[in-house]
């Protein structure tokens, strides 16, 4: 039977080593998933998960339970995010970032990870056209609507475990969730209202994601 | 914090919402908003709620060789950190401290503060009574003394913790470090949102009545040796050293553009606020 965090956590504070290399390694993919979402890119995914890991490494002796270890962890990945995007605004668009790039690895890695028999054909392009999608209708949302939908729904955080990650009331956890959700399933209303405009790539994105009213 | 800027969600998108989380049962939350049968409305957004939700819930690939070099790295840093803590057991050195700022919030530890503080300024008040009515003017300066000693009373019945701030009194920590009174550890404040950041600043930047020479901008704690320091621009001060979501790091404030920021040893710019 899997050790739970809390176990874990109180054999990492005593000194054990594995416990500590068990408990990143366990939030890893979570912690990555919640970077790549908010920050919208597989390397400033990695980058902000790299840093999520790192603090978490340099916090772990002063986390004491007082919220659960997964709130802990995912205020962590939340904040080193936040702080990918500023970064990212700061540094010249030179050379550094090519979307196009991230969107292959990204269907590279999908096409890998999925199991179903039917991996390669119509149907794994259908999924990977519907999560593009979504990632691109997640990037225009308000930082702050798009980081309370992604701890509620990809986190599994409850409204107060976000409050208190967000530092802002649970009745506003709420609405922005409410907001974030609202926009996301217009966006995905809108593509799939129109299949032939849905399966024509990238550049269709853009422009159903102009056509939807932007939370920004 | 309220969202001026957005439109707030809708009663039906309110409601979609927390049937999806499962938060509210339909019956229950239709006869709350006064409203009858449920909508085919109501029920589609629910639907397209709960095909989002699905949708962002659906695991996504993670690069084996990435997360092995994330996990390493960070176990790298752990090991650096543990090697450290024992060279720093075995040192005659005073340590640092870490405090959290909610943690210095606890009225009942504010109250011990007091009393030790009243206490050692009876003592002190004695003395000085004792010694010279000329000296009225040293003694006028002990109720500063002793509120550091009471500041390191409550800093040292205070551990750190890991939770975020709640309602914070900028004042209740206008005063971070411990006195010189006996006191050789050094204090660094736990930081964990940028609205704790801000209000720390500020609280710094505050100029405290009793104490004029206290503060300033700050360098009370141990940063003559901060990496950081190397980070700061020409428009920005150093205002205090802090521990910004586990990492250490330092607050600055840009002199120009009131922009406060937590920058750690490698110039990353961890938190940032806008005045």
């Amino acid at each position: 039977m899997p050790a739970d965090d809390d176990t874990l956590v109180a054999a990492a504070r005593n000194g054990d080593r594995a416990a500590v290399e068990r408990l990143l390694r366990t939030h890893y993919d979570r912690i990555h998933a919640v970077c790549r979402r908010i920050t919208g890119n597989d390397a400033d995914a990695d980058d902000a998960a790299q840093e999520a890991l790192l603090s978490i490494a340099r916090g772990l002796q002063r986390f004491d339970g007082r919220s659960s270890f997964a709130t802990w962890v995912y205020r962590i990945a939340t904040n080193a995010s936040l702080d990918e995007l500023r970064r990212r605004r700061r540094r010249p668009l030179l050379d550094g970032v090519d979307e196009h790039d991230h969107d292959s690895r990204r269907s590279e890695l999908d096409r890998r990870a999925d199991p179903s028999p039917a991996a390669g054909g119509d149907g794994v392009a259908e999924q990977l056209a519907d999560r593009m999608l979504l990632g691109a209708a997640l990037g225009e949302l308000a930082e702050e609507f798009r980081v309370a939908v992604v701890l509620r729904d990809v986190a599994d955080l409850d409204y107060a475990e976000i409050a208190a990650v967000l530092a802002v009331p649970v009745g506003t956890v709420k609405s922005r969730i409410a907001r974030g959700r609202a926009h996301l399933a217009a966006a995905l209303h809108d593509t799939a209202s129109e299949p032939a405009r849905n399966q024509s790539g990238p550049g269709t994105r853009q422009t159903t994601a102009a056509e939807s009213t932007p939370l920004t | 914090m309220t969202d001026h800027l957005h439109p707030e969600a809708n009663d039906d998108e309110l409601l979609a919402s927390a049937l999806v989380d499962g938060a509210a049962d339909l019956a229950g939350g239709r006869a709350e908003a006064g409203q009858g049968a449920v909508s085919p409305q109501l029920a589609a957004t629910v639907q397209a709620f709960a095909a989002v939700r699905e949708a962002l819930k659906a695991p996504l690939a993670v690069d084996a060789a990435m997360r092995d070099n994330a996990v390493a790295v960070a176990m790298a840093e752990h090991d650096r950190l543990v090697d450290e803590s024992a060279a720093d057991a075995t040192s005659t050195a005073g340590g640092t401290q870490v405090v959290d700022i909610a943690s210095r919030r606890r009225w009942p530890l504010r109250v011990v503060a007091a009393a030790a503080a009243v206490a050692v300024v009876g003592v002190v008040g004695v003395a000085t009574f004792g010694r010279s009515r000329d000296s009225d003017d040293a003694a006028l300066d002990q109720p500063s003394a002793a509120e550091r000693v009471a500041a390191s009373t409550e800093d040292a019945a205070t551990g750190g913790g890991d939770d975020a701030a709640d309602g914070s009194q900028a004042d209740e920590y206008a005063t971070p470090t411990i006195g010189a009174i006996n006191a050789p550890a050094e204090v660094v404040i736990a930081v964990n949102s940028p609205e704790q950041l801000l209000d720390l600043v500020e609280a710094k930047l505050a100029p405290l009545p009793d104490a004029p020479e206290a503060d300033g901008l700050g360098g009370d704690v141990m940063m003559s040796g901060s990496a950081a320091l190397q980070c700061l621009d020409e428009d920005q001060v150093f205002v205090v050293a802090i521990v910004y979501a586990g990492t250490p790091a330092i607050a600055v404030r840009d002199t120009v553009t009131g922009v406060t920021q937590a920058i750690d040893e490698q110039c990353n710019v961890l938190a940032e606020v806008a005045p």
